[in-house]
């Protein structure tokens, strides 16, 4: 499965300026029994060692509360910590029917879906080819 | 029908995105913002075919990204 890159502006608006390309794959959210409505654009993100998504998501998946997940503290780059509360759920890739079982974080200190490297052990390669502005996630 | 993601293109669409800044956008099929919400579920309530759109938290776009940790 290939995907192009999107692009978005960064800083102040010029359009003499590229756009900067990001990795970002199409994704449902699953439990037993629901899926999220629509897909959504989730960040690849190969120094995230796991699956964080922003609290607003769980509830589709009939999660009402998050903190009935485990806890766990994680910290980013700027040493900002974050309570994160893991559920085992399952991702769906949009066009690909394998269902990938994968703790999936929460906390309402995530503002974007980021798809961490726990993503990537369901593939046999994940290719960034940045060259070409695209990725490729070989089953 | 499903909506086939080659159609859709966020860099024709990131002047438009600016204004839905740490919003929830709805994307259709045919690249356009259809509807927005604080959260992903106030705006997949405002749009008739949920699977013929996707759906898109906006970052900020004054800043960079990095990686998250975790």
């Amino acid at each position: 499965m290939k995907f192009g890159y999107q692009k978005f502006i960064l800083g102040a608006h010029d359009p003499r300026k590229p756009l900067v390309p990001r990795p970002y794959i199409p994704v449902y959210l699953r439990s037993d029994g629901t899926r999220t409505r629509s897909p959504y654009f989730a960040l690849l993100d190969s120094g995230a060692d796991r699956v964080l998504f922003p609290a607003d998501l769980a509830i589709e998946v009939g999660i009402e509360d998050i903190e009935t997940g485990n806890l766990e503290p994680t910290i980013g780059i700027g040493n900002q910590r974050v309570d994160v509360y893991y559920h085992p759920l399952i991702l769906q890739v949009l066009g690909d029917t394998r269902a990938l079982s994968t703790d999936v974080g929460f906390s309402t200190g995530i503002t974007l879906p980021i798809l961490g490297r726990s993503f990537f052990r369901h593939f046999k390669a994940v290719i960034f080819a940045e060259a070409k502005e695209e990725v490729e996630l070989k089953p | 029908m499903t909506l086939d993601i080659k159609n859709i293109d966020l860099g024709k669409l990131a002047t438009e995105l600016r204004r839905y800044e740490e919003q929830w956008v709805a994307i259709s099929a045919e690249n356009k913002i259809l509807a927005n919400g604080k959260t992903y579920g106030e705006t997949v309530d405002k749009v008739k075919n949920p699977d013929q759109v996707i759906l898109f938290k906006v970052p900020q776009s004054r800043y960079s990204i990095a990686p998250t940790g975790a």
